[in-house]
Formats: C-alpha cells, structure tokens, sequence
C-alpha cells in the first residue's frame, strides 16, 4: 500500500462545555487542524493536532510541508515514515511544532492500519477489555464562579459520570484557605463516592504544592489525584511534592516525545503518568511511554481527546482512565459516550472516527 | 521606543568551506532566514535564524524592544503549546536576537560590553573544516592548512562513514594531531554517532595513543544525560555537549546529571541572547565553562561577555552574510566598539541567493 495524497484544513471549534454547562470563556474557539491522508488502496486515515495557538497556520503547514514527503510511503511502516519525518526536518526538532505535526501524521497511519487489517485500534494494540473508565474533564475549571463550579458538580454526578476532574491554582486573589474551600464544595457537591481529581496546570511552585495539598488532605477531601502540580519540567520538584503528600501525584501532558518521560520517571515525579498523544509524537511514541511506565510499574492516563485516547488507554494492560474532555467532539460524526461512567471500546476499524462535513463546513478558517 | 515593522527573508548560501577550503558538499546550500526589526526611532536590529524556522513577528509590533523578557512571554502565550523547543525556539531566538541588537543601538554600546564584557578578545577554534566525511588525506591536509593559517584550536570529528573500526578512528586522530604537532588543541566532535559503551571503547584507545583532546564532544545521544555522565565519569578527555538542547531547563537537567564539563550553548536552539544568558550563569555557578555552537558572528559578543567564556566555535557558514564580523587575529577573535551586534546584512548576498522573501 502507498500513500496518494495528505490534505489538511483548520477548523475554529466553538469554546463550549458540554458536560457541566459552564464555559470559562465562551466565546473563545479552539483551533484544530484536519488531516486526511489517502491511500492507492482507497482507504483514508485521519488525524488531528492542535495546542497551536497563535502558530496553528504554521502547525499546519508543517503538517503540509512533512505531508508532502509520505507521499508513495508505505503507510504501514510507521516507524520508517517518522525516521524519514524526523530526518528530513533538520534540528526542527524534537518538540515543539514538528512533533506535533508528525502526530497527527502518525495517528492518520495508525488509522490507516485499523482499517487494511479490519480491526479497532485497540483491538490491533491487544486491547483486553470492551469498556473503560472515564473521568469528566473541562467542566470545572478555575475560572468558573464558585456557585457556577459548584452547580456543575452536581449536574456531572447526575449525569453519571463516577469521576470528575476540577482545578485549583485559582486566578486573581486567591489563598490557601480559599483553594481548600472550592476543593470542599466540589467534594460535597460531587458526594463522597465520585473520584475528584484536581488539576493545578503548573500554577503552584513546589513549596506551595506541599502546603495547599496537605491541607487539602487534612480537610478530608480525598483527592483521585493532584495533576501538574508545579512547571512541568521540574523533575525534582515535583518528586518533592510527590514525596511530601500522600495524595497520588500526576503529571506528563506537557512532555515532549519520548525521553522526557524517562527523565520524571527515573526522577520518580510522579504516581500516574498522563500522556498526551499531540506532545508525545502520536501513537507510536505514546505506546512506547505506557511500555516504560508498566516497567516502571505506574499506571497511564491520557490527555485530551479521548475520541483517539480510548483505544490507548483501553489497550495498556496499566492503564486507568480517559480524560472524557469532549473540545473536539463535534468535529467527528460519532463519538464514544460513557455508560454508568464507562466507555465501550469502539467496534468500527481503525479510529473509528469520521470528520463531520457540516462541522468542518461551518467552523472552516482555512 | 517601539517596533514598527518586522522584515524577513530566506537566503539559501552556498555551502562551501572557507576555512582549509575543503567542503564535504561543496553543492549543498544552507538556507537561513533573514530578520530586520525597524522602530519608530530608526534604530534597526538585525537576526538571523536557521535550522529550520520562520516566524510572523507581527505580534511583537508595537511592543518596546527593550522589554525582552516581556516579549518572550507574549510570544510563548500566543504561540499556545507549540513550545518549549522546536521551530518556536528557532524563530524566536531571531527575534530576541534582533531586539539586543537594537538595545546595544540605542544604548550605544556594542552587545559584548553591554553585557559587562570580561574580555574584548576571545580564543576562538577553526570547526568544520576537518569532517568525518573527508578522505584521511585531505583531513590531513586540511589541518596542516589551518595550522599555517595561525588556528591554535581546531575541531574535527570521529564516528566515521561506512565502514569503520575503533582502529581506524585511532589511527585518523592520530595523523590529524602528527600533522598539526603537539601544541595545537584538537576536539573532536561524535555528533551523537556513539553509544555510550562504544564512546568509552574508542574514546580510551584514543586517550591511551596519546592524542591529547581538548574535548569529546556530544559522545552520544544528547538527552541520555545519564548515559553521557558515565561517559565523562570513565574517561580522563574532557567531554563537551549542549548544542542540541532547547531551552534552559533541559540544561539544568544535564549539569545536575554531571555529563559534561563544558557547557556548549546554542544561540538558536537555547531560544535566543537572553535565553543564552541564562545557561552560562547557571554553569558558572556549577563551575563549568560555556562555549558556543555556530554563528560566531554574534556568539564572539557572548562568549567574551561570559566570565566563564572559554572559546568560540569559528563555523564560516555565515560569513558572507555580514559585514561587520569581528577580525580574527592569532587564533582570537577581536571584538569592536560598533553598537549592537555590529553586523549587517550584505545585501548583495542577500539578494544573489534568496529562495524567499
């Protein structure tokens, strides 16, 4: 099989939330780009990549521009087309841009796989079970009003969900007694059954880490997890706080590629390892982490679009749950909806997935 | 002051070997990105940026040059997630570079003693003209040219093509270092091309013929920081890395791993001046010295700015593009008094090879 064409688009994907109602900024959009990558034996894959902001023309055309030289590339052969990618790319990278272009790349390949050998991602990744857990994502975040936060809370326990994500680091004038406080009214909101995990996207130094988390813990909150909890990169910072609390420290979206991973693992930063499939490199790399976590004997969760997530997060034997975080769910004509908390695993080949015409009609700027 | 237009353009520049004259691909080109950013003052800093990047700039209009650090925050905000490292690294290290260039302008003083110059003349070391891809006579050649040319310093690089045994990368260094004789330093660059099992081997052998290397440089794969402390903890040759890093931070990651003892710090890829700045305090405070990859152009400024300088890599890739390069005298750069980073663009080069504008 070889590679015939690579097209792109980008889309601006309304800032709404689904899940719990409220928008921290509704008017926002979220730029994607779309890719379709086709094949002389008639089947198409696709992919997505975003976190471009500002740089999303530029993602794209380096979607384009890498694009241009799978064509007549054996699909299949995955790792030779990110050899060839990487080569050809200079000291582009790793990270930044180009490693978010060959993620989309990449995936479109994986998509492409599924569907030559008829089989569901994460079946043909040796996927052992037909459902996984899933945790709401997106619908209590910082910038939301106290009683909108808290009204949302509950509206995801009605829904069903059985695991919710907020977030703490909260903007403007903020305290350690008030971040406990919003942490306390989600809890009662949400009840004492629901896994509530809190995000602090790298908004805490270290030292802050440890105070605000102990007294999260001392006021009975009882966190799934405390995510990103100081920069990112901050190896050891991190396995600070990790050690000091005894509530499971995540952390790992903002990592690029693969290596990273084996810097905060040996560094022993983190309990839970979130990988994200547009930083890590796309399917192929994201795999390769959750491998060297099972051998570092930590769980794996994912990052965003769980669309593409839960057939990698399905498969790994150590995985834990998909973020159900639903920005990109109208670019697709179906996606995968939780029951009782859970997602089935996806039965149509490959991703599974289809752009939506209408969606990509109608939020289309390039 | 403000910044009122940005200007930039692509120059692909023959890749010939100025320095001994022997090119491995003499009919290659090297495209660089070209910047110019104009202020309302008439002040105008230039950059230059390669590898692989382009940015828009137009987000920095009407910003004061002077505020760098501002502007390196309003360019990672607007640039989303599509950084730390890569091409945003790449483009913005133009940019910064082209707003110390204004600053030095309109504080008239040149870069190198506006960041406190330790010394207005640095050693500096003949680079890329004794490739692994040369033929063992013309390496030979080539490094007795730069000798005669006055070169004290001379890099050259082992992990040959094709087929190769560490007897023969023994036996290349030790003709290079007959034909300079013993008091030239030699380094010796791996490119990453090495496992670190392999760099122990070969890097003994060479240390037990009694070549005498100044530095190993990037003996293996760049971010297996531990991989490269053991390289360094079993070897007596100085060991030498860091141009292939993005950023500070992954620089804090290898000085605490111990893997090198001179920090080599990428203009481009660290993400620009400040950026750079950056590194080479952070290694003072570990006792290491800095030295510089590529564009010795602008890095001359850095390097002998730095109390911890120690020498400047002398790539030609870019000398044709700038007048203004700082004279190379006894092996040494010799930084001037013009403001900024004292060079500007030839147009004449600039127009005979841009593939864009």
């Amino acid at each position: 099989m070889k590679i015939t064409s690579v097209e792109t688009g980008i889309v601006a994907l309304p800032n709404d939330e689904p899940l719990g109602g409220f928008s921290e900024n509704p008017n926002a959009t979220n730029p994607i780009v779309t890719l379709r990558v086709g094949t002389d034996a008639g089947i198409e894959g696709i992919g997505v990549t975003y976190f471009g902001g500002r740089l999303t023309n530029t993602l794209r055309h380096a979607v384009d521009e890498l694009g241009a030289l799978v064509i007549g590339e054996d699909p299949l052969r995955v790792e030779a087309v990110a050899a060839k990618l990487a080569a050809a790319a200079g000291s582009a990278g790793p990270g930044g841009i180009l490693t978010m272009a060959m993620s989309a790349i990449d995936v479109a390949l994986w998509d492409i796989k599924g569907k030559e050998l008829n089989l569901p991602l994460w079946k043909l990744l040796g996927g052992g079970r037909d459902h996984i857990a899933t945790y709401a994502s997106g619908a209590l975040r910082r910038g939301l009003k106290l009683e909108e936060a808290v009204t949302a809370a509950g509206r995801l326990r009605e829904k069903g969900y059985r695991q919710a994500k907020m977030q703490l680091g909260l903007p403007g004038a903020t305290s350690p007694a008030r971040e406990v406080e919003q942490a306390c009214l989600i809890r009662e909101a949400v009840g004492p059954d629901m896994d509530l995990m809190c995000d602090i996207n790298q908004r805490w130094r270290v030292e802050q880490a440890i105070d605000i988390g102990r007294r999260v813990e001392d006021a009975g909150v009882g966190l799934y997890w405390l995510e990103d909890v100081t920069t990112a990169d901050h190896f050891p910072g991190l396995a600070r706080v990790a050690a000091a609390l005894s509530t499971p420290v995540a952390g790992g979206e903002y990592l690029w590629g693969i290596v990273p991973f084996r810097h905060m693992l040996e560094a022993r930063s983190v309990d839970i390892v979130m990988i994200d499939q547009v930083r890590s490199g796309g399917i192929t790399p994201w795999l390769k982490i959750a491998g060297m976590a099972e051998a570092f004997n930590l769980p794996v969760v994912s990052h965003g679009v769980p669309e593409i997530h839960v057939h990698l997060v399905g498969a790994a034997p150590n995985r834990l749950t998909v973020e159900y975080m639903p920005r990109l769910f109208r670019l697709f004509e179906e996606v995968p909806v939780p029951e009782n908390g859970d997602l089935a695993m996806p039965t149509a080949p490959g991703l599974g997935l289809k752009f939506n015409q209408e969606t990509i009609r109608r939020f289309a700027i390039a | 002051m403000k910044v009122s237009a940005i200007r930039s353009s692509i120059v692909a520049l023959p890749a010939d070997e100025p320095l001994a004259g022997a090119a491995e691909n003499p009919s290659g080109t090297r495209p660089i990105v070209t910047l110019q950013v104009e202020t309302d003052q008439g002040v105008t800093g230039v950059g230059v940026t390669y590898l692989g990047g382009a940015l828009t700039g137009a987000v920095v209009v009407g910003e004061d040059p002077l505020l760098v650090e501002a502007i390196a925050a309003k360019l990672c905000a607007a640039a989303g997630s599509a950084g730390p490292g890569g091409i945003f690294n790449l483009a913005h290290s133009a940019l910064d570079m082209a707003l110390w260039d204004i600053r030095g302008k309109a504080l008239n003083l040149p870069l190198w003693k506006l960041l406190g110059g330790a010394r207005e003349r640095v050693p500096t070391y003949a680079s890329g003209a004794l490739m692994r891809g040369l033929s063992l006579d013309r390496v030979v050649a080539a490094a007795a040219r730069l000798k005669e040319r006055g070169f004290r310093e001379m890099k050259t690089q082992l992990a040959l093509p094709g087929d190769t045994l560490p007897a023969k990368e023994v036996e290349r260094m030790r003709r290079v270092r007959e034909a300079i004789g013993p008091d030239i330093k030699l380094m010796c660059d791996i490119n990453q091309r090495w496992r670190a099992e392999q760099a122990i081997d070969i890097g003994k052998r060479v240390e037990d013929a009694g070549v005498g290397l100044f530095w190993l440089e990037d003996v293996t794969t760049h971010d297996d920081y531990a991989g490269i402390a053991r390289v360094n903890a079993a070897l007596a040759t100085p060991i030498c890395g860091g141009e292939l890093v993005y950023g500070i931070v992954p620089f804090r990651h290898m000085i605490e791993a111990r893997s090198v003892d001179y920090v080599m710090i990428d203009l481009i890829r660290v993400g620009g001046i400040t950026q750079w700045l950056k590194v080479a305090g952070m290694a003072e405070a570990f006792n290491l010295p800095v030295v510089s990859h590529v564009i010795p152009e602008i890095h001359a400024h850095l390097v002998a700015a730095a109390p911890n300088g120690l020498t400047v890599e002398y790539m030609g890739w870019m000398l044709q593009l700038f007048d203004g390069t700082a004279a190379l005298e006894n092996s040494e750069r010799v930084l001037s008094d013009r403001p900024g980073l004292g060079l500007s663009f030839r147009e004449e080069v600039v127009n005979r090879f841009a593939v864009a504008s």
